[in-house]
């Protein structure tokens, strides 16, 4: 497994389900191309391995998030192509609601905190 | 490192990975797209193939930190439902793609496999017999032995007063217990008539000694009154419905008797069966019987040994008291362990042991059952090796791409576990359709339910595991063998030299096998046949043996036209006793030849149209016929030593019908010509034929008159002796009955054999099937050259008719030896012959060739355009 820059282990384990969730909901993806969004969107921050991401892509096809199916991609290659279900769709709004009251209560937090300060 | 290269290391980097057991071969195709999605993004941002794979390898990881990351979500592990899963997705594909051979193994293995839970289900049941008693292990069964001149008479009536000899005088006797069922008719209840119960006459003792709870009464004082009863529940039912029972007062006969207990049913797997118990004192009033004649032998006699104690020292103890009473030297008890008494009894006088199994018929249908399944294994075997070229490639692939040997192994075991598992599914719904006819056969009555007890299932799941690991043993182990370069070429093609041997080996075997079960039907048929047809030396048919209960009752029957005469005589087939002692002058001291007793009036020679030899029968004109004369069979005359008999004075001595020793001296007037009185199994024994002591009357009947005759008994009994069943036997039937077990297991075994014979075709047809299309361009050929399709046939199928009749050589020495030995239990007995090897040959060669010649048939009647454009 590789390192996950500055973010905790669990942080990143918790958050790959949202991210692979947002992710998809523009449209299908394969894992190569999952990892680079990934690393992009988190401007380096976050760099996921492929040990870290088959695995959680599994779970979540297991789960009934996501669909995926092998077709030659147009450098002739086979790749795995993942798209969100409607059940995942449904999850990804449920998540981001969830994310985002964490998000809201860690900012009043620290709002008070800081004045405190 | 150019692109080649790249290649080979990521080959060996698949390699790696695939030795990790929660990598699947798709998470491993996965993570291939990834590493090259790297590889190829890092190439094209500058980096040389070599620094482009190292990086993009060491950005995935090491092999075993992916897998432990990819263990997390595989669940359950190795061996559990995802592999099954993939086993079970590969082995149901196969199956779609190849339904006629998917058809042949499976089949075969679900009738093996059926043929295996019928008979788990049955010796399960045989031997659960009389395991219900609390004290079982400790109870034993007392069986007189006699040796005399044929080998050992063995009597399940030892001298009634043994018992409580036994348990007054040895220490190593705890208890004892008597039982019969009586010859008392019919269970009343004011207008309530049972004539069918079975009634037991026991010790007082028979509830704490033996386990039949009750329900309602003391199991230890029940049976202390004489005219007390214990009835079952059924019994109760019948005759009080709900009302309660305890001290009711029901007719046994004409005798009062009152209820002082209520018993749950007598368990369908007990070897004793009756609907209600009397105290054997009442026996003693009817019959007016000595139960303390040590000559006595009225009764089954059970004993419970003290604990530690040890049967055979018991036994010898018992023998020597034996021996001391009856001033026999040579006297012995034997102690029957009472799980045995159902299986293991071959004994005289044992007819209150009801539905005698036998441990030999069944021994010898469980490995036939097994043999079946065997039968069905080397099909499998047969097959999977057969077609390995078509799955070679596919085993060479999953090599090439890291496989290794063990997991081929595996994999294969897998699926033919899972085919033996759907074997099983089939065969259980086969063993539900064909249960009835089975317990027709058996005469059980087995039920589907009990396969699903815990321990039965567990048996048939290990035996169907078992016999899938077998089956794909060897598939599984020659295909992880396989070299993948050579199989790729294409140069492999269903086996080598060896493997045609092996599988050439196995047909023959199991037609081997079959030709077996065939000679072995033939050979039981045939002595069946012999039994049926042998000349018994008297006439039995259309004879019938009743009773009359009165003189008026007598007169009316016989008086009828249709009666063509009667005799008042013991009957061929049943059993007699022995003589206690018989001399005569110039008898050697050391000869014991037990004599075998019948009674006869002068009309037995009529009635039974039996034959004199010398001398004359018994004569209502001679007055002394009736209590001086005997008449002795030919054998009898020949122990009595060289010259006629007709004069010879024999002292004989007898127990009476009430059990008294009683000693007259009769003059021999005549020799009746040898008949069986007992089955065929048994040699002639000598016989003194006296004209006092019969209690049976036998009814010629005329043969056109048959079933009014009958009617007409039955009525005439009604009149006379009403409220009781109509007692009658054909003499015929009962000679039969003792060719019962042998008629079952003519049956049981024919069964098999079609089975036996099914499942080897099944093989065949598969194998046949394999070849032609193997051959399928060599035929084309043929048939452009000019080949007919008949000789196109014949060309397929002459080899392995060669087989068949190899294999019905092997054979034969093997069946006439079980045949053999099966036919020494016989005194007389058929010659097998020649024939029912010829017949087995001829039939398993007719079968083999339906089964080839169709796929033959349709290989030499394809367009050669075709079968050349093949491959």
């Amino acid at each position: 497994m590789r390192r996950y820059a500055m973010s905790s282990n669990t942080l990143v384990a918790a958050s790959a389900k949202p991210m692979v969730l947002a992710l998809l909901l523009s449209g299908e993806s394969y894992g190569y191309e999952i990892l680079q969004r990934v690393r992009r969107v988190s401007g380096g921050e976050l760099e996921w391995s492929s040990a870290m991401l088959y695995p959680v892509l599994r779970r979540m096809e297991k789960d009934g998030l996501i669909h995926s199916d092998w077709r030659v991609s147009e450098e002739n290659r086979m790749r795995k192509y993942y798209r969100l279900t409607d059940f995942g769709r449904r999850e990804f709004e449920r998540e981001k609601a969830r994310w985002l009251s964490i998000q809201s209560a860690l900012r009043k937090v620290w709002a008070t905190s800081a004045a405190a300060e | 490192m150019n692109m080649c290269d790249l290649e080979k290391a990521i080959r060996n980097w698949k390699r790696d990975l695939a030795k990790n057991p929660s990598l699947e071969d798709t998470y491993i195709a996965e993570l291939e797209a990834s590493l090259r999605d790297e590889v190829a993004d890092r190439i094209r941002r500058g980096e040389n193939p070599e620094e482009a794979f190292e990086h993009a390898t060491a950005d995935l990881g090491e092999p075993k930190a992916i897998d432990a990351e990819f263990a997390k979500v595989r669940s359950p592990r190795r061996f559990g439902g995802a592999l099954f899963g993939n086993y079970l997705r590969v082995a149901l594909r196969k199956m779609r793609r190849q339904k006629g051979y998917s058809f042949i193994t499976i089949a075969g293995l679900a009738v093996g496999l059926a043929c295996c839970v019928l008979m788990m289900l049955w010796v399960t049941d045989e031997l659960s017999y009389d395991r219900f008693h609390a004290n079982g292990n400790s109870i034993y069964r007392l069986i007189a032995e006699t040796p005399n001149q044929a080998g050992t008479m063995r009597d399940a009536h030892p001298a009634t007063p043994l018992g409580p000899a036994a348990k007054s005088g040895l220490p190593e006797i705890q208890d004892f217990c008597r039982y019969r069922t009586s010859s008392f008719y019919g269970v009343k209840k004011g207008d309530k008539a049972f004539l069918d119960e079975v009634i037991g006459v026991a010790d007082p003792s028979f509830f704490t000694f033996f386990t039949f709870p009750l329900i309602k009464g003391d199991p230890k004082t029940a049976l202390d009154g004489p005219k007390s009863v214990v009835i079952t529940e059924t019994l109760a039912r019948k005759l009080f419905g709900e009302a309660d029972p305890m001290g009711q007062i029901l007719t046994i006969t004409v005798d009062s008797y009152t209820v002082t207990g209520v018993m749950r049913d007598v368990p369908r797997n007990s070897h004793l069966r009756f609907s209600c118990v009397i105290p054997m004192v009442n026996m003693h009033e009817y019959h007016h019987v000595d139960f303390e004649s040590w000559n006595s032998k009225f009764m089954a006699a059970y004993v419970r040994l003290a604990s530690g104690a040890d049967p055979s020292r018991a036994a010898s103890k018992l023998s020597g008291l034996i021996r001391a009473k009856l001033d026999k030297p040579n006297a012995a008890i034997r102690l029957q362990p009472l799980k045995d008494v159902h299986l293991r009894s071959d004994f005289a006088f044992d007819q209150d042991n009801v539905n005698q199994g036998s441990a030999s018929t069944l021994a010898l249908f469980s490995i036939a059952a097994a043999a079946i399944l065997l039968l069905a294994c080397i099909n499998f075997m047969n097959l999977a090796t057969a077609r390995s070229a078509n799955r070679g490639k596919e085993v060479g692939l999953r090599k090439v791409t890291g496989a290794r040997g063990s997991d081929i192994v595996r994999q294969f075991l897998g699926e033919s576990v899972i085919q033996a598992l759907l074997g099983l599914g089939l065969a259980l719904l086969l063993v539900w359709a064909i249960l009835p006819l089975f317990n027709n056969l058996a005469g059980k009555q087995l039920e589907f339910v009990r396969l699903f007890s815990p321990g039965l299932l567990a048996m048939i799941l290990g035996v169907t595991i078992v016999s899938g690991l077998l089956a794909g043993s060897y598939p599984a182990f020659c295909l992880a063998s396989f070299q993948p370069a050579k199989v790729l070429k294409g140069s492999f093609l269903g086996g080598g030299r060896g493997q045609a041997v092996l599988r050439k080996g196995l047909i023959v075997f199991q037609f081997a096998l079959t030709a077996f079960f065939i000679i072995g039907t033939i050979i039981v048929d045939k002595q069946l046949q012999f039994i049926r047809t042998k000349n018994l030396g008297v006439d039995t048919h259309q004879v019938v043996s009743t009773a009359f209960r009165s003189e008026a009752h007598q007169n009316a029957v016989l008086a009828d036209p249709r009666i063509l005469s009667s005799s008042w005589s013991t009957s061929p087939g049943g059993e007699l006793r022995e003589a206690l002692d018989v001399s005569w002058n110039g008898k050697s001291p050391d000869d014991h030849t037990p004599f075998l007793r019948a009674a006869a009036d002068p009309d037995f020679l009529e009635v039974f149209r039996a034959k004199m030899a010398e001398g004359r029968f018994f004569s209502e004109r001679m007055k002394s016929d009736r209590t001086e004369a005997a008449v002795v069979n030919e054998t009898a005359a020949r122990v009595l030593g060289p010259g006629s008999p007709l004069g010879k004075r024999l002292t004989i001595t007898a127990m009476s019908n009430q059990g008294r020793t009683e000693t007259s001296t009769y003059t021999v007037i005549g020799v009746i010509k040898d008949f069986h009185q007992t089955t065929l199994r048994q040699a002639i024994d000598p016989m003194i034929f006296t004209w006092a002591g019969a209690h049976g009357i036998n009814l010629r009947i005329d043969a056109a008159h048959l079933d009014e005759t009958i009617r007409f008994l039955e009525k005439e009994w009604k009149s006379y002796v009403p409220g009781f069943p109509f007692v009658f036997n054909f003499i015929d039937d009962q000679i039969d009955s003792f060719y019962k077990q042998d008629r079952k297991t003519r049956a049981i075994l024919g069964v098999f054999t079609v089975l036996a014979l099914f499942t080897a075709c099944l093989g065949l047809l598969g194998l046949a099937a394999f070849i032609a299309e193997k051959r399928t361009k060599e035929i084309g050929i043929r048939k452009v050259l000019g080949a007919s399709a008949w000789g196109l046939v014949v060309m397929q199928s002459r080899e392995f008719l060669a087989w068949v009749l190899l294999a019905n050589v092997l054979a034969w020495p093997a069946a006439y030896y079980a045949a053999g030995k099966w036919l020494q239990g016989f005194a007389y007995h058929a010659s097998p012959g020649i024939v029912p090897a010829l017949l087995a040959a001829l039939f398993s060669v007719l079968v083999a060739l339906l089964s080839i010649t169709y796929k033959a048939l349709r290989a030499a009647t394809a367009n050669p355009t075709e079968s050349l454009r093949y491959e």
